[in-house]
């Protein structure tokens, strides 16, 4: 490789563990480097010129009069900010979002630390777990809502659910996948137990964990999101379904496009943390 | 795995005894809960042989037609769609970084936006018919699918590609034969979410608004006080979600056994 050919280029998708597969040929297209200006360029105008796009066709009426033009819908999105009871709406999903990953992570990772260090513990529930985790959250609202009632309290439960599965098993992965030969090092050089946690173990689940955490966030948004559709318990989702029930179809979408970009801000912040913090970790290293 | 071969005459015993232990604690949960519910008169939890006998005449005897085959049909529609589009489109864009990564705004979007938000957008859209729960559980699974083609026809290994360039492949030749297989690990690891995320939303999708499937009637059930009829259709979907995703990892076993073999897995 020549100077010409090995200018930083920052913007390389590293690829977490989950994505499996080895890369070995990840080369970036020629053209990224000769004319980097373009290309940052390129997807900010491509999306400018599909927002204009929907603009003209929606003003010419070649969309239904229920699709208004983003312009429209932008407009509703401003005005909703300014308003208390969008903001209650807001602070009331991220609440159920927060208590729900909270809980669940801590269940996820205590269960997986438990099953992964413990194999009779293991070979007693994994057909139990198995069973479990193929079982999508959203399944057990109707005897919630039954035992429970519509109430925040529903959302946390199932927020937990849909979190507990992806955080057990990325943490058991992680603790039955340490390498044999690190953990006798670690007992060869006498470490303490809590030695041998905090500085082998702890590294090698972490990235796991950092997975797990990432697909648990995008579960329990979408269950979130159907327990306040389907209950009306507060949040943006009960709002969404109102409005669309309403015919209220601009302030509808506002809301859709900042649900959607509430799921692209929890990916980018949890991308970016696990790099900086994973960064010494073979798979996030620069080359 | 070769040490399970070489070893087999002489672990059988213990194998049978790794089984059994593993059985213990699935049948103690299901005797617990046959024995301790026989006798409840919660209105909540009533027993479990109730629910058994309400699974096997109602569900799987008169409703099978009714509702669990709508429901299904619904699912593996829109998941079918959602394949050929989101593959072919994957192996096309795979192949144009330039088209790919001016869409990937747009692309990401899609992927984050919770699923679940668009239910009420598709009911005015399209209504409560079969149509609008086909096309949206196709349009949210084609995202994991396209974007995980995307990624792994475009990340082929340049030796594979100079071997394509000197046997002289043509492009159809090259992208059947090369690329799509050396992407279907990440297609397929795409396509176990996008599975996922069908049946997630063919039940969320039941239970909004719907005049038939097992959510629908499960969630009528609820709102009668039919809570026998409600645990059996939880317990049915239960039943359901374990199965489909069991299914696809044993097919996904079988169409990656070439890629573990070549690994050394």
């Amino acid at each position: 490789m020549t100077a010409v050919t090995s200018p930083p280029n920052g913007d390389v998708r590293k690829r977490g563990p989950e994505d499996g597969g080895p890369a070995p040929g990840n080369r970036p297209a020629v053209l990224l480097r000769e004319r980097p200006w373009f290309l940052v360029a390129l997807p900010w105008v491509t999306t400018a010129a599909i927002i204009a796009l929907q603009e003209v066709l929606s003003r010419v009426g070649f969309f239904p009069p229920e699709v208004p033009p983003f312009s429209v819908t932008f407009g509703a999105a401003v005005q909703l900010m300014l308003t208390g009871t969008f903001w209650v709406s807001f602070v009331a999903t991220v609440q159920q979002l927060a208590i729900g990953l909270i809980v669940g992570v801590v269940g996820g990772v205590a269960l997986g630390v438990a099953v992964g260090a413990i194999p009779l513990l293991y070979r007693l529930l994994h057909y139990v777990l198995d069973f479990l985790r193929f079982i999508p959250a959203v399944v057990y609202l109707p005897i919630l809502i039954l035992v429970m009632g519509a109430k925040p309290e529903t959302a946390y439960v199932l927020a937990a659910v849909g979190t507990i599965w992806p955080m057990l098993y990325q943490t058991y992965y992680g603790v039955v996948g340490v390498s044999p030969i690190l953990k006798d090092t670690g007992r060869v050089f006498g470490l303490t137990r809590r030695q041998q946690l905090r500085n082998i173990v702890l590294p090698a689940v972490s990235p796991f964990m950092a997975t797990g955490l990432r697909i648990a966030a995008s579960h329990a948004l979408v269950v979130v999101v159907a327990v306040q559709i389907i209950t009306t318990v507060e949040g943006l989702g009960r709002d969404i379904a109102v409005y669309a029930t309403n015919g209220v179809y601009p302030e509808m979408y506002a809301l859709v496009g900042i649900v959607g970009l509430v799921g692209v801000l929890i990916n980018v912040v949890l991308e970016r943390t696990e790099r900086r913090m994973l960064h010494w970790h073979a798979s996030y290293r620069e080359k | 795995m070769t040490t399970a071969t070489t070893a087999a005459p002489l672990k059988l015993g213990r194998q049978v005894n790794r089984v059994l232990i593993s059985v213990i604690v699935p049948i103690a949960i299901l005797v617990a809960w046959w024995v301790v519910s026989l006798g409840s008169t919660s209105p909540f939890f009533p027993p479990l042989r109730d629910i058994m006998v309400r699974l096997g005449e109602d569900w799987l005897l008169t409703r099978v037609v009714t509702d669990v085959f709508p429901s299904l049909l619904r699912m593996f529609a829109g998941f079918a769609i959602a394949l050929v589009i989101g593959v072919g489109l994957g192996a096309v864009l795979g192949r144009q970084p330039l088209v790919a990564r001016a869409l990937n705004p747009v692309l990401q979007f899609g992927r984050a936006l919770p699923a679940t938000a668009l239910v009420p957008v598709s009911i005015v859209l399209m209504g409560i018919g079969d149509t609008p729960k086909i096309a949206l559980i196709a349009f949210v699974t084609v995202f994991p699918v396209m974007l995980n083609t995307i990624d792994g026809v475009r990340n082929v290994d340049l030796v594979l590609e100079d071997v394509c360039g000197t046997y002289r492949l043509t492009r159809k030749q090259r992208l059947l034969n090369v690329q799509l297989p050396a992407a279907g690990p990440q297609i397929l690891a795409g396509m176990r979410i996008a599975l996922s995320v069908a049946f997630v939303m063919m039940v969320v999708t039941e239970l909004v608004a719907a005049t038939n499937g097992i959510g629908y009637v499960t969630l009528q059930a609820q709102q009668n006080f039919h809570v026998t009829l409600m645990w059996s259709g939880m317990l049915l979907l239960g039943i359901l979600g374990v199965l489909i995703n069991g299914l696809f990892i044993l097919v996904e076993r079988r169409m990656l056994r070439w890629y573990k073999q070549d690994s050394g897995e």
